[in-house]
């Protein structure tokens, strides 16, 4: 069983943008909402570095631990999923989440928040596989169709990978040793823990 | 000590009465359990009816499913790809 995960090689991030744009373009995310995005830090200072950020499906997701509603779930593959049918915006998760990952569409006026978004991993979301109210709430299910996260797949460096977290392991493994530098993976320790490409299955 | 009896029967039935309005109707939809972090509703991806956009994998087939995405992960890899 794959155990679906985010690497972003901060040594390889161009701030392109390229992967935020091919993530709205595929789902047709609204104006205002940024499933992913581009974080730079020291910019235009040696030693700037850029990295790409979404949700990075924890876990030990706190998303999942917040929400008084209990509307997120982790799925076999490791993708942390919600439904939008029972979500009612409160925020919790987005306080909870360390890498600032649920987006609120604007439902109104004085800050009217709707219900959450956010990347699904190209996983879609409890409606049926493919279908229009699917892609309505949650976006393409590329998963389903054997493709893996679109940011990912469309990175120009290839900074950006998803997929199975020890095969993104090993990629990353013998990149740096190619190059000699660059070890650092920022957010997967908080992500998944300590030696997190070795969690295959939930649970274990 | 008949009316007695009546009246105690009725105290009862308007006691039970009131209680009945102190239960809590279950909130969960099916499918859904509280204090658990999977939603039986949703189906593994590799299940369902063939999708339009799908890559060459036989849907309802995991193992063909997991093949499929080890496919495309090695298609990050440049290192295969570029055969360096």
């Amino acid at each position: 069983m794959a155990r679906m995960k985010f690497i972003c090689d901060a040594e390889r991030c161009i701030e392109c943008n390229s992967c935020v744009t091919a993530c709205k373009q595929e789902h047709e995310i609204p104006w205002g909402v940024n499933r992913r995005r581009v974080v730079t830090l020291n910019d235009g200072q040696p030693g700037e570095r850029s990295i790409s950020v979404a949700c990075m499906h924890c876990s030990d997701a706190p998303c999942i631990a917040v929400c008084p509603v209990d509307c997120m779930y982790h799925t076999d593959e490791g993708v942390v999923l919600h439904d939008k049918d029972l979500c009612i915006g409160c925020g919790y998760c987005f306080y909870a989440c360390p890498f600032g990952a649920p987006q609120f569409p604007q439902a109104g006026a004085f800050g009217l928040r709707g219900k959450m978004d956010k990347c699904t991993f190209c996983a879609g979301g409890p409606e049926k596989d493919g279908s229009p109210e699917e892609f309505a709430k949650y976006g393409r299910n590329r998963l389903a169709e054997g493709k893996l996260p679109v940011c990912a797949e469309m990175c120009s460096t290839k900074a950006l990978l998803g997929g199975d977290g020890e095969e993104l392991a090993n990629i990353y493994r013998q990149r740096v040793m190619a190059r000699g530098k660059g070890a650092e993976l920022w957010g997967w320790g908080t992500a998944y823990g300590p030696g997190g490409a070795q969690q295959r299955k939930r649970g274990s | 000590m008949n009316k007695s009896r009546i009246a105690a029967l009725g105290a009862a039935l308007v006691a039970f009465g009131a209680l009945g309005a102190c239960t809590e109707n279950p909130q969960l939809i099916e499918g859904q359990r509280m204090g658990h972090t999977v939603v039986d509703r949703d189906t593994p991806p590799w299940q369902g009816e063939p999708l339009p956009f799908q890559t060459q994998y036989t849907r309802g087939d995991e193992k063909s499913w997991e093949k499929q995405l080890t496919k495309r992960v090695q298609g990050q890899n440049e290192y295969i790809r570029i055969g360096g």
